[in-house]
């Protein structure tokens, strides 16, 4: 059907689906946290990077030159066993510094993204990446608040075993004797 | 029917009709989190406190009977500890503001709830950025004063 060429001028006002609408200042605020997110995300990297390193020194290269020391005897094959235990250590806790570091720099990249496109589709990326941030916070905090109980329990318990493995002949607490007169 | 002849608006105005149901659920899920790790960061410098005033109290009863160094050093420890949980305690505050501005903005929908929720989310990393700051500082002015003291010893 062709469109009618005399009836009234109009504009569609209405914002696609696709476009946010999102006040300035939000978008403002956005782009202030984004630098501050890049800046903690980039030295989390940072971080990790080294503790792999450090990891990997120790897993492989300390643990080796202890082991191969001519005469360094049992106690030096054990400290090469801790050795590759706490490299190995370092690797996996670099992984809990990458995930929240990727999650940041994905946020900031979105939050840059829509600064230019203004598309809702940015902002439920970035505000997803923020989520998906706070619930690893938050996972990290449930388990080590576990890791504290566990370690309390244990120690109770180590701690009520070793009082009761006393060899019960130590000699009685007794006042000191006046000398006498 | 709608009038062809009112004045063309901005949808800016009017814009928390379209932060779509998406946005909103994406807030709601991420409202619950940042309160837990508010409340568990709030817990944290609240025992710190606590753990404080128990340290300056040991130390006041050992300078009251000669064996320690006194209630200057509880005071002492009592400031350390409470300036470490001040460390706790302003994140947390920002935290639980954004998880609360979080729920008005649900509840509302208003722009204006949104940005304070924003505000609070901004105003906490720009703290632990500033944290970050001063601890790299920190690390680097004691790196060169170890390597002056290498070279000088």
């Amino acid at each position: 059907m062709v469109e009618n060429p005399y009836s009234t001028p109009s504009a569609n006002i209405t914002p696609d689906s696709s476009s946010t609408g999102l006040p300035p200042k939000a978008l403002d605020i956005l782009l202030r946290t984004r630098g501050w997110t890049k800046f903690l995300a980039i030295l989390w990297l940072i971080g990790a990077a080294f503790m792999v390193l450090a990891g990997i020194g120790m897993a492989f290269g300390l643990a080796k030159e202890i082991a191969s020391t001519p005469g360094i005897g049992p106690a030096g094959s054990m400290l090469a066993k801790y050795g590759t235990f706490y490299g190995l250590f370092y690797i996996v806790l670099a992984l809990l510094y990458i995930y929240p570091a990727m999650r940041m720099l994905g946020f900031s990249k979105s939050v840059r993204k829509l600064a230019t496109s203004h598309s809702t589709q940015d902002l439920n990326r970035a505000l997803d990446q923020h989520r998906k941030f706070w619930k690893f916070a938050g996972c990290m905090m449930i388990a080590m608040f576990i890791f504290w109980f566990v370690m309390i329990g244990f120690m109770g318990v180590a701690g009520v075993k070793a009082a009761s493995s006393m060899p019960s002949g130590f000699p009685p607490v007794t006042t000191p004797m006046t000398p006498a007169p | 029917m709608e009038d062809t002849y009112a004045p063309p608006g901005s949808y800016e105005s009017g814009s928390d009709s379209v932060i779509n149901a998406e946005t909103m659920d994406i807030f709601r899920r991420t409202r619950g989190w940042t309160k837990f790790v508010g409340i568990f960061l709030m817990v944290i410098a609240i025992l710190m406190i606590v753990a404080g005033i128990f340290v300056a109290i040991r130390y006041a009863s050992m300078g009251a009977t000669g064996a320690g160094t006194g209630t200057g050093t509880g005071v002492v420890v009592l400031g350390v500890y409470i300036v470490m949980a001040i460390f706790y305690i302003y994140p947390a505050r920002r935290l639980l503001g954004y998880s609360k501005a979080s729920r008005q903005f649900l509840s509302s929908g208003s722009d204006s709830d949104l940005c304070q929720a924003l505000d609070q989310i901004q105003k906490f990393w720009r703290f632990m950025g500033v944290i970050m700051v001063v601890v790299l500082v920190v690390y680097a002015l004691a790196f060169i004063v170890g390597i002056l003291g290498a070279i000088f010893a």
